[in-house]
């Protein structure tokens, strides 16, 4: 007599598919450190212009590595009929579609945000911004999960999926760029951040209460 | 006894028409529902109904029992092992206590997939797939069972064991719904015929 737990099982499920493509999840890191390699190689290796680019550099790092985890959100899950089986037996949908967010983000923004200090230190970043650019990642990365995966999720069946994805997502994650390396640059300007930081939050929580409810009734007009 | 899924006058409607004419549907305890149908004719789209996945267009659904739904998609990951695929749907579906729940390898035993454990889903032939989204109707057994042409791509042992699984699950008093056109099941329970017939354009 096994009691089921759904959300453990979706969990798990994601993680140990994500470890079983090694490659592909390491897909970000390896992103994250070819754009940093390659700046200088373009810009010149001056630490003052790396400096004042580098958390632009590393949140563009980071928006791109969620855009290239989205294919797989729930697309693949549509294709296979696993995504329908969250409709059946009163499974709890709204949840089970939070824990497949919380692995998209752990799979694509997460290493980011752990490699950040190499990363800022490869780009000159001035180690009092540091941590303040590793909070706006950790505030903002998962309003890039929430838009993104409700895109992918308009999108479940449109041929050019992607490409479509990309439009979509770009206009609207603008705001969470400006205000995330806005916060940083008003603090190295020796400004406060606080403002920036708090927008960035209200962003988070308009993101997070909308979005999941938006996500289950675009999957649902597409199983139909 | 009370019948498990009562469905009244239900249809869906797509781009405007309904997919298939209103039907009522009672399936009891220990009933097997064959839905018939040609192609096209709505089939699928009842069985997803029945399961809750889409929700009528018109008429109600009454569900007294957990569910089990096994679409014509058996919902396998490819890049899985057989034996994970099944501790995945044992603990995500989880058993109902009216049911004995087998371990992940013994349903794949008697599935026939005993030494394919340790296969990724994705390099099994596509009728070893089909047994194996059937299997977890014993990981995970569930009161109603909605099986969606259960019998494709199977052989004749595949089809045999299929309606082995379908009379044990009758004879404990569960309740199966089988859309299949071409193979009728041969089973000892009683079975009710349901044909679905095709929506009036511009219903």
């Amino acid at each position: 007599m096994t009691k089921r737990h759904p959300l453990r099982a979706l969990l798990r499920q994601d993680l140990q598919r994500a470890w079983q493509h090694g490659g592909q999840s390491l897909l970000p890191l390896i992103f994250l450190f070819a754009v940093i390699a390659m700046i200088p190689l373009g810009l010149g290796p001056g630490p003052n212009l790396l400096a004042m680019i580098a958390p632009g550099m590393i949140w563009v790092a980071a928006l791109l590595a969620s855009l290239l985890a989205l294919e797989g959100v729930f697309r693949p899950d549509l294709d296979d009929g696993t995504l329908e089986q969250w409709w059946v037996d009163d499974q709890p949908v709204l949840a089970l579609i939070c824990i497949r967010l919380g692995s998209h983000w752990l799979i694509s923004a997460l290493p980011i945000i752990v490699a950040t200090p190499i990363a800022g230190e490869m780009l000159y970043l001035p180690a009092e911004a540091l941590g303040l650019l590793m909070l706006t990642l950790l505030i903002g990365t998962p309003i890039l999960s929430l838009i993104g995966a409700l895109a992918a999720a308009l999108t479940i069946q449109a041929r050019q999926g992607s490409a479509l994805l990309g439009l979509l997502i770009f206009p609207l994650t603008v705001p969470v760029l400006i205000f995330a390396t806005g916060a940083v640059s008003a603090h190295l300007d020796g400004l406060t951040a606080r403002p920036y930081v708090l927008l960035l939050i209200s962003l988070f929580v308009l993101a997070a209460t909308l979005v999941p409810l938006a996500i289950k009734k675009a999957l649902q007009l597409n199983l139909e | 006894m009370d019948s498990v899924i009562h469905a009244q006058q239900i249809s869906f409607h797509r781009h405007g028409e309904r997919v298939f004419v209103p039907t009522n549907v009672a399936l009891m305890p220990g009933q097997l529902c064959l839905i018939r149908g040609q192609n096209g004719s709505g089939k699928t789209t009842l069985l997803r109904l029945l399961a809750g996945i889409v929700h009528p267009s018109e008429g109600t659904i009454a569900r007294h029992g957990s569910v089990a739904f096994i679409g014509h998609r058996p919902g396998v990951k490819k890049d899985l092992t057989a034996l994970d695929v099944l501790k995945f749907y044992a603990e995500f579906a989880g058993a109902d206590p009216l049911y004995g729940a087998m371990s992940p390898q013994a349903a794949l035993h008697a599935a026939g997939l005993a030494r394919q454990a340790r296969q990724r889903a994705g390099q099994l032939s596509a009728g070893q797939r089909q047994r194996l989204g059937l299997a977890r109707l014993l990981v995970a057994p569930k009161t109603i069972w909605l099986l969606d042409e259960p019998y494709t791509s199977l052989d004749a042992d595949g089809c045999a064991w299929v309606d082995g699984l379908l009379d044990q699950h009758l004879a404990l008093n569960g309740s199966v719904a089988v859309a299949a056109h071409v193979y009728q099941p041969k089973l000892n329970a009683p079975t009710d015929v349901l044909d679905v017939q095709p929506g009036a354009q511009h219903a």
